[in-house]
């Protein structure tokens, strides 16, 4: 399994820290970035997470959230969230403004297996909000843009208005990362890609294949006909890396909630090596 | 620095990379390169078309016409893909609009030859139509994940 980082050091998992709002950034209709700032300072001093690992946000009153952290990880001191309006937490804060306190566990989870793509090339595969628990690979990966191969970003969404980020992507590209967008349905305007994100990994040239380790966040169906691809493009199927969701509850593989077989998403993921879950992914009820 | 001869385009794009030098030099044989600019119309919805292109590299957007809502794109094709397939497996009529987005080469085969190369030397012809089946099975499919909508839950 990929390697899991622990909490605060000697911290307890339970323990919420207090977090405000420094600031709120609209991404598309009902997704917004928070950027969060701990009120006590020595926490910020301590807090460090890996590309891919999640917060639980506490909303006093409402209940608890998991939201996969989108920073970069060598950015101290603020953390910011993508976070998609889709239940009661996410609904309540999406009606918070800056200033605003409520409380953060974390970090939780696996992250992407940053040290094992370095040396080679890397894909990235993904679709609409899955690009948040990327972002933070994307930096990782540009801050150590010299000890990697190629680096491709594949990222599509239902129309033009669902992409994140677009106002990055030009910086992306000028630090080393090939940037190419799709949709599933274009609009008068677009003048992009028209198909789906698979279709890209399909049609890009892969050069050493065997050296190449991909990144897959997003819709199941998405990442499987992504991992089905790349695996007929000759990528091996234990560098094929997906991120899963699931109703994580407890964060630490007690509840079991999130139970995925034998995995907890929460403790054992939820970036999980894909040779590891694909016999479960296209199982029902699972 | 040099074009590219056909033969060597064919030994890197996905839908000829698999076949045999034999097969390979045997298509070149029947194939004319052109080079389209952003603008340049393939093949056009309704009409007849006689080719089947390759594209070897830029890209072609695929349009329909719908009554009401005009052109309305539905896909985007880049190198290693092959359009205008009903020249070859329809009845020659074209059931969309290719138009090249920007300057886009491709590698174009008269249907006539084509046919002619595949009926005569099946050697040739069988995994070339077995390339085009699996080049018909990805557009499906890719079509397939289109109809699921799979990121409709994010939109409002």
């Amino acid at each position: 399994m990929n390697p899991v980082s622990p909490c605060l050091p000697n911290a307890d998992p339970w323990l919420a820290h207090t977090v405000r709002i420094a600031s709120i950034t609209d991404e598309i209709q009902d997704v917004a970035t928070y950027r969060l700032e701990f009120v006590d300072a020595a926490i910020a001093d301590e807090f460090s997470f890996l590309p891919g690992q999640f917060n639980m946000l506490y909303l006093p009153g409402v209940g608890e959230a998991a939201i996969s952290i989108s920073s970069d990880p060598q950015q101290r001191g603020v953390l910011d969230h993508t976070v998609r309006v889709a239940g009661n937490v996410t609904g309540e804060l999406a009606r918070l403004n800056a200033g605003a306190t409520f409380g953060l566990r974390g970090p939780f989870g696996s992250a992407w297996p940053i040290d094992e793509c370095v040396g080679g090339d890397v894909v990235i595969v993904t679709g609409g909000i899955g690009l948040a628990p990327l972002r933070p690979a994307i930096h990782e990966l540009l801050n150590r843009r010299d000890e990697c191969g190629q680096l491709t970003l594949l990222y599509g969404a239902r129309e033009p208005s669902g992409l994140l980020y677009t106002n990055e992507f030009d910086d992306w590209r000028q630090r080393g990362f090939d940037v190419a967008v799709t949709v599933d349905r274009g609009t008068d305007a677009w003048k992009g890609n028209v198909g789906v994100v698979p279709q890209l990994l399909d049609r890009m040239p892969l050069e050493n294949p065997e050296q190449t380790t991909v990144l897959c966040c997003g819709p199941e169906v998405m990442m499987w006909f992504a991992a089905r691809s790349a695996l007929g493009r000759g990528v091996p199927a234990e560098r094929i890396w997906v991120s899963l969701e699931r109703n994580m509850n407890c964060a630490i593989g007690l509840c079991g909630h999130c139970q995925f077989g034998p995995s907890f998403i929460c403790k054992d993921g939820p970036v999980l090596r894909y040779d590891q879950v694909a016999p479960l992914l296209r199982v029902e009820g699972f | 620095m040099a074009q590219p001869t056909i033969t060597e385009q064919l030994a890197k794009l996905q839908f000829t990379k698999d076949l045999s030098e034999l097969t390979r030099t045997a298509l070149a044989g029947i194939a004319q390169q052109r080079t389209l600019i952003a603008g340049d119309i393939v093949c056009r919805e309704g009409q007849s078309s006689r080719e089947l292109f390759l594209i070897a590299s830029g890209h072609v957007a695929l349009d329909m016409f719908v009554p009401g809502r005009g052109q309305v794109r539905i896909l985007t094709l880049g190198p290693g893909e092959v359009l205008a397939w009903s020249s070859i497996v329809g009845n020659h009529g074209s059931t969309a609009t290719g138009t090249a987005v920007e300057e886009t080469h491709v590698i174009a085969f008269r249907d006539e030859e084509f046919m002619q190369l595949c009926q005569s030397n099946h050697d040739v012809g069988y995994p070339v139509m077995r390339e085009l089946a699996k080049a018909i099975s990805r557009r499906l499919v890719s079509t397939r994940l289109q109809l699921l909508d799979l990121f409709a839950h994010e939109s409002a």
